[in-house]
């Protein structure tokens, strides 16, 4: 006479169904923290970016809190370049200028 | 910038998402593990107790026949046939009135012998009907059952269960967890890149793209420029500095106009070294709009990744079980042995792959990428849904013929989709992404389909299969509408006979596709399509076990493709690469002769993988290296197009020939032959390939 394994199975069984729902809160869970984190990269991007308007509608772009973030190399070497065309104009206008008063 | 900055987020986002999954899965193990222990000890104790009632009962026989308690014979034997038919009984001993042990069998448990002396033992040693509850006892639960009649008292009977049972039951469960949440992991990841991750990469692109441009000297003003809403401020601002970068400019080169135009004594002297200084000024910048050099919008090149992936996901989740699910539909063919007709489904959906591809490519050119792949995907629900209904192998095969026919046109569609919408700039990163989403699918299918079949059944998880194909056909619907018969491509040429003819009979190409190309997929076919499923099913194990080693398969390709894609640089080293990975993967194949286990499956499998993923990028790199002169008379696809097919043809056999071998040589017989095979066709390559070295001397 044995102990029938069809027993266990069945024990074995009701603990799945027990265990699939707590993954599934487990999996939930897991979800919720990864939307927050998903929410957490999302607003340090917009943090970002924000900085990077921020530092275009300023008289002084190059403001070292912007130099540090992800966008500093960027445009520092795009606003270089808008200063040093502008200035080359001015160059060329100042000699223009020079040129008329005489 | 955008590239980098972009890739960082996403590592970090997938660092943050796989501690989040990590965690998830310590906190799954702790509760099931709680769980398991708290249901299944009672039962355990109870099925022990069962067994030890006839030792017990032995015992007592032996006590009514007045032999004394110490000096029985053959007790030992009694507790080897106790654990003979309760595998999980881990100690068995037998203790007198004061707790002192006078038989015991395998490993005591820590602490035991002061177990045996405790109060509450000694206290239930006389009561013949104390019900043996599971204590734990180091590392075992130790049952104890008193032994005595109304008018004698004897003793314990102590049986040990380790606790590694509910270790081994949660462990295996765990793997599925584990599985489970790796495949969440990948599914999120891929759906993040469906719902943002093109549209992030696509705005950070263009915010690159206007940085470079003003950083390289370049402030044109582009009409078709996108304004993609969540920068579209940055974008404004930037266009800002480029209108007065460009308004400066044009006031400087209108006054310079008004004073050229003005009488020769009025012009003032400096105007000539101003003007030189413009033209300078024109050759380091530019200025003005744009000459509207078309942009390739490369935003709908990564639209197809997520259909692709969800149709091919389909396709993957058949991998563990269709073996086993044609043997269930096996009727006597005539001729055929069932080894061979297992095969024959596997095969024949190769065999339609490999030679649909090159016709269903035209087809794919006439009707338009998307109405093919929707058609493809259509057809291979249809083919699933079949599957999951099909009363005898005979109708399975022409199911899955439709299932063929759906991937091979769906695949097609994709590839073309992708090429029409690379540049020669972004090529390598387009087909990065085709071969991406195929390869998380690879890793995430056979895992899931296997766990589906072993829990709700093979035919469902076909249904499940065609319901994804079906998934698959909502997301290709954002694919872009394209215009018919695309001018600027040239339509798919077939390989016509005399060009297939002449591939065949040349040797460097040949030696490249009969010795490497074929034997390769064979073995992946045969091996791990057919022999796989198949043999760790007949040891015992689940189909939940197959999809973990296929999925082996999976990773060991994807880590290591991309490292020997770029060690892969010169002719040597992809030769070299190409007979070591057909040695590596052949090895797999001989390394089930030295055990049966699914150990030596998985470690089997593993060196497939990693042999397979040496050889594959050099192999196909060497049909141009071997080929060059073919190439420049036949043009590049058609000499890729007829090793391809000869490729997929590989596929097709692979199941045919492993089934023969395990007709004559049974499982552990047909991985060695395979693998041997594929070994000496290995070395046979480095032969061939082998030139002489060069001479340091030059000839007298």
């Amino acid at each position: 006479m044995r102990y029938s394994d069809d027993q266990l199975k069945a024990t074995s069984n009701a603990v799945a169904g027990t265990l699939a729902l707590q993954a599934l809160l487990v999996f939930l869970a897991a979800a919720t923290l990864a939307s927050f984190a998903l929410l957490g990269v999302l607003n340090r991007l917009s943090r970002h970016v924000d900085t990077v308007a921020a530092a275009l509608g300023s008289a002084d772009p190059l403001a070292s809190s912007v130099r540090k973030g992800p966008f500093g190399t960027a445009l520092r070497r795009y606003v270089e370049s808008v200063r040093n065309a502008e200035t080359e104009i001015a160059m060329l206008r100042g000699k223009l200028a020079q040129g008329e008063k005489r | 910038m955008s590239p980098s900055y972009l890739r960082s987020v996403y590592l970090r986002l997938t660092g943050v998402l796989m501690l989040i999954v990590l965690l998830a899965l310590a906190v799954s193990a702790y509760l099931s593990h709680q769980a398991f222990e708290r249901a299944l000890v009672p039962e355990m104790a109870k099925k022990v107790a069962n067994g030890g009632a006839t030792v017990r009962s032995l015992i007592i026989k032996a006590m009514e026949q007045r032999i004394d308690f110490g000096k029985m014979y053959g007790v030992e034997q009694s507790f080897d046939e106790l654990k003979e038919s309760i595998r999980e009984v881990s100690y068995v001993a037998l203790t007198d009135m004061q707790g002192n042990i006078v038989y015991q069998r395998f490993t005591q448990p820590r602490g035991a012998a002061e177990y045996f002396h405790s109060p509450a033992i000694l206290a239930m040693t006389p009561q013949p009907h104390a019900s043996p509850l599971p204590v734990r006892v180091g590392d075992q639960f130790l049952v104890s059952m008193p032994i005595a009649t109304a008018e004698r008292r004897v003793g314990m009977l102590h049986i040990g269960i380790g606790v590694d049972f509910v270790d081994r039951m949660v462990l295996d469960m765990l793997y599925d967890v584990l599985i489970v949440l790796v495949v969440a992991l990948f599914l999120t990841l891929e759906l993040l890149h469906f719902i943002v991750g093109s549209k992030f990469d696509r705005a950070f692109r263009s915010l690159d793209e206007a940085f470079e441009r003003g950083a390289s000297g370049d402030f044109t003003s582009r009409f078709s420029d996108r304004t993609d809403a969540a920068l579209a401020d940055v974008h404004k601002l930037i266009e800002v500095l480029r209108a007065r970068v460009n308004s400066a400019y044009d006031a400087l080169v209108r006054d310079l106009e008004t004073l050229k135009r003005s009488p020769a004594h009025e012009r003032p002297p400096g105007l000539a070294a101003v003007q030189k200084g413009l033209h300078a000024l024109g050759l380091r910048f530019r200025f003005g709009v744009d000459d509207g050099t078309a942009q390739k919008d490369d935003s709908q090149l990564a639209k197809v990744r997520a259909p692709l992936f969800i149709f091919i996901l389909a396709e993957e989740f058949t991998r563990p079980f269709l073996p086993a699910y044609i043997k269930e539909l096996l009727v006597p063919v005539p001729w055929l042995s069932p080894e061979i007709v297992v095969g024959l489904p596997i095969a024949l959906f190769m065999f339609i792959v490999a030679i649909a591809q090159p016709s269903l490519g035209r087809y794919c050119e006439r009707v338009g990428k998307r109405r093919a792949m929707l058609l493809g995907a259509a057809i291979a629900a249809f083919g699933f849904a079949g599957s999951a209904l099909a009363g005898s192998v005979l109708d399975l095969l022409l199911w899955r013929s439709l299932c063929a026919v759906g991937y091979a046109l769906v695949f097609v569609a994709g590839q073309a989709h992708v090429l029409e919408h690379a540049t020669t700039s972004n090529r390598a990163r387009s087909f990065s992404l085709f071969i991406g989403a195929i390869m998380v699918a690879t890793i995430c299918g056979p895992s899931i389909g296997g766990i589906l079949a072993d829990n709700i059944g093979r035919r469902l998880t076909l249904v499940v299969s065609a319901v994804l194909a079906l998934a698959s056909i909502a997301t290709i619907w954002q694919l872009p509408k394209e215009g018919l018969g695309d001018a600027r491509r040239a339509a798919a040429r077939m390989p016509s006979l005399r060009e297939i003819g002449g591939l065949l009979l040349n040797r460097r190409f040949m030696t490249v596709t009969a010795l490497a190309a074929v034997p390769a997929k064979v073995l992946l076919t045969g091996m791990c399509f057919y022999l796989v499923p198949l043999y760790v099913l007949s040891i015992g194990s689940s189909q939940s076990v197959v999809g973990r080693i296929l999925m082996v398969y999976a990773v060991a390709m994807v880590v290591l493709s991309p490292i020997a894609a770029s060690i892969a640089a010169t002719r040597e080293r992809m030769e070299l690469l190409v007979g070591v990975g057909l040695t590596t993967s052949g090895l797999g194949g001989v390394l089930m002769l030295f055990g049966n286990d699914v150990a030596w499956v998985f470690a089997a499998t593993l060196l497939v993988g990693v042999g397979q993923s040496l050889s594959i990028s050099a192999q196909s790199a060497l049909v141009r290296e071997h080929c060059d002169a073919e190439v420049a008379l036949m043009g590049e696809s058609s000499v890729y197009g007829v090793y391809r097919l000869i490729e997929r043809l590989g596929n097709a056999i692979g199941p045919l020939i492993a089934g023969v071998l395990l007709l004559g040589f049974g499982y552990r017989g047909s991985f060695a032959s395979i693998g041997i095979g594929v070994i000496v066709c290995g070395l046979c390559f480095v032969i061939a390939t082998r030139r002489p070295a060069h001479s340091a001397l030059a000839p007298a």
